[in-house]
């Protein structure tokens, strides 16, 4: 950062569209690649008297926040303005959030205010929806027979795009050595041990998507990920928000909290321009005090 | 007479005075310091005395606090009321003897012995509206499926159905000890009277056992006002905020928001709450003797 390292990098990470490929085939409906199509798709797909559901996304306070993200960026919205003040209200984060919401309410599983990611993956793995947007990390779990029911039918595609686009927070996780550590020199000596290129390489063979491009491009890695995987996740990384899981702020749990109840207020069934109304004014006012 | 001889009255209840010091009086007179104060646990900046400003907001303009007291409340006289009848029915029956009494109270006691944090996990699979068992067995016997914890309309109703079911066994224990230890003149003379069961239960039972009840009443009140393990691992205090309790609402202040010196705020209207309602149990129980 300004020219200095101050992390180095262990693993990147975009959501992807999850897909199960046999249920769209034997439904007839195609990969969606727009939100309208996205929207349709959950709803088609949705069998509710079989216990059968579109689509699951987090619904869970806090952990929402993240997968909400796509919907606020393809519709154009931002977290902050260039001020650093929050923008939830604006048309496009309105947009997001009550498409979100609607999304999960109308073809959603039921509880789904109660679903953290490890919910999500449960219910992709045990083929309970048809779709899911997560993390991208996940794809070992859904590819792992001994864990997931459906593993060998899944499809991975891109976050469809909306008006502004298909854009979803990329994160990259990294390991640093804080300033107040008593034992800078062997915590160095740790991260060096962490990101070497045996450790990377063992990483990738158990298909972690790691940050190092000898490792990545390694025929291990290639060989033991579905190739659309890597094709979506690829095609995700020009376009991802570096960092923008949630807003930059300095209290971000509480910041998450906030906008994570809008969601589950809209899910409930609130409309979504009060939520964010809501939300907007307490992300404010939480800016103002630790800021 | 020598120096310890002379100091002895000061000297023997010196440690319990010191421990007592350290344990209970510095941190609540640490809490309500830093109550006064904002600190967002930075070892950079230290807190900030902003007087009763942590008050104001609390009472004034937290939407959070009300709600969460509510929750606590309901919580906790719905707890407190579910635990003591059932308690007490249960204790009624593992009173008589019959085959097998000695394994029946052993299993009923099970509840309370495991890890609740575990138990949370378990009965939360159990409560999932999609692949959970519980809303398979109402089906089976034709009732329409539950959101469990789920939905902010049932959240507390499902939280109070595990907490129940893991405190019973506590409230069952302390009236089967004091169904033993009631005389038996007073059953056998009723008895003579003609009175009928029930009116031995409502009118000599009962008030033998008033005393009993209340210590049942004063340890779950307590224990329920500070729930905190089954809410944290079954909702978080969600969905949104629908099983959000005071105490659940101190921790993510303090520990997850790092929101130190509002936390303690927090804490001291919690404390003054507790130490009001078991100052009045106490005194129910006086009237009991």
């Amino acid at each position: 950062m300004n020219g200095q390292l101050i992390g180095v990098p262990l693993y990147p990470e975009v959501q992807l569209l999850y897909y199960r490929k046999d249920v769209f085939k034997a439904k007839n409906v195609a990969v969606p690649q727009t939100m309208e199509e996205w929207e349709d798709a959950a709803k088609k797909l949705t069998d509710k008297p079989n216990n059968f559901y579109g689509f699951v996304s987090r619904g869970k306070r806090s952990a929402a926040v993240y997968t909400l993200a796509p919907f606020i960026f393809n519709f154009g919205g931002q977290w902050l303005d260039k001020d650093g003040q929050p923008q939830l209200t604006s048309p496009a984060a309105v947009k997001g959030l009550d498409t979100y919401g609607r999304m999960l309410r109308e073809s959603g599983p039921p509880g789904v205010v109660n679903v953290h990611t490890y919910e999500v993956v449960d219910l992709m793995s045990q083929g309970r929806v048809a779709m899911a947007s997560d993390s991208s990390n996940w794809v070992s779990s859904f590819e792992n027979p001994t864990k997931s029911k459906v593993a060998g039918q899944l499809g991975y595609a891109r976050i469809p795009r909306g008006s502004a686009g298909s854009h979803t927070p990329l994160i990259s996780w990294a390991i640093s050595v804080s300033a107040q550590s008593k034992n800078k020199e062997a915590a160095w000596y740790f991260v060096q041990w962490a990101t070497s290129r045996e450790m990377v390489l063992r990483q990738a063979k158990a298909k972690i998507p790691v940050a190092r491009e000898s490792a990545w491009k390694s025929p291990e890695f290639q060989g033991s990920l579905p190739k659309e995987w890597l094709t979506a996740f690829q095609a995700s990384l020009p376009d991802g928000y570096p960092n923008q899981a949630n807003p930059v702020v300095v209290a971000v749990p509480e910041t998450r909290d906030v906008i994570g109840a809008a969601i589950v207020a809209v899910i409930e069934g609130q409309p979504a321009k009060d939520a964010a109304e809501k939300a907007q004014k307490a992300v404010a006012e939480i800016i103002k005090k630790t800021q | 007479m020598s120096w310890v001889d002379r100091n002895l009255r000061w000297l023997l209840p010196g440690p319990a005075v010191v421990t007592l010091l350290l344990l209970m009086v510095f941190p609540l007179v640490y809490t309500a310091y830093l109550s006064l104060h904002e600190w967002y646990a930075s070892s950079v900046l230290g807190p900030q005395f902003v007087g009763l400003q942590n008050y104001v907001q609390l009472f004034a303009r937290d939407e959070r606090f009300w709600p969460a007291f509510v929750t606590t409340l309901v919580f906790t006289v719905g707890s407190v009321i579910l635990t003591v009848v059932l308690g007490l029915g249960i204790a009624h029956l593992l009173i008589r003897v019959f085959p097998g009494r000695g394994l029946a109270r052993t299993l009923m006691l099970l509840p309370m012995i495991a890890t609740p944090v575990a138990m949370a996990l378990v009965w939360m699979t159990m409560m999932s509206p999609t692949i959970g068992v519980l809303n398979w067995l109402l089906s089976c016997v034709g009732l329409p499926p539950s959101a469990w914890v789920s939905s902010p309309k049932s959240v507390i109703a499902a939280l109070l159905l595990v907490e129940t079911w893991m405190w019973t066994p506590m409230t069952t224990l302390i009236c089967l000890a004091g169904l033993a230890a009631l005389p038996g003149e007073p059953f056998e003379s009723a008895r003579v009277d003609g009175a009928s069961s029930r009116q031995v239960f409502w009118h000599v039972t009962l008030p033998l056992l008033r005393a009993t009840l209340v210590v049942a009443a004063l340890f779950r009140t307590i224990d329920a006002l500070k729930v905190f393990d089954i809410v944290y691992v079954m909702t978080e205090g969600g969905p949104g905020f629908a099983s959000e309790t005071l105490n659940l609402y101190v921790f993510q202040t303090s520990f997850k928001y790092l929101n130190l010196g509002y936390a303690s705020a927090l804490i001291v209207v919690f404390f003054a709450l507790i130490a009001g309602a078991s100052l009045l149990l106490i005194r129910v129980r006086r009237s009991a003797w």
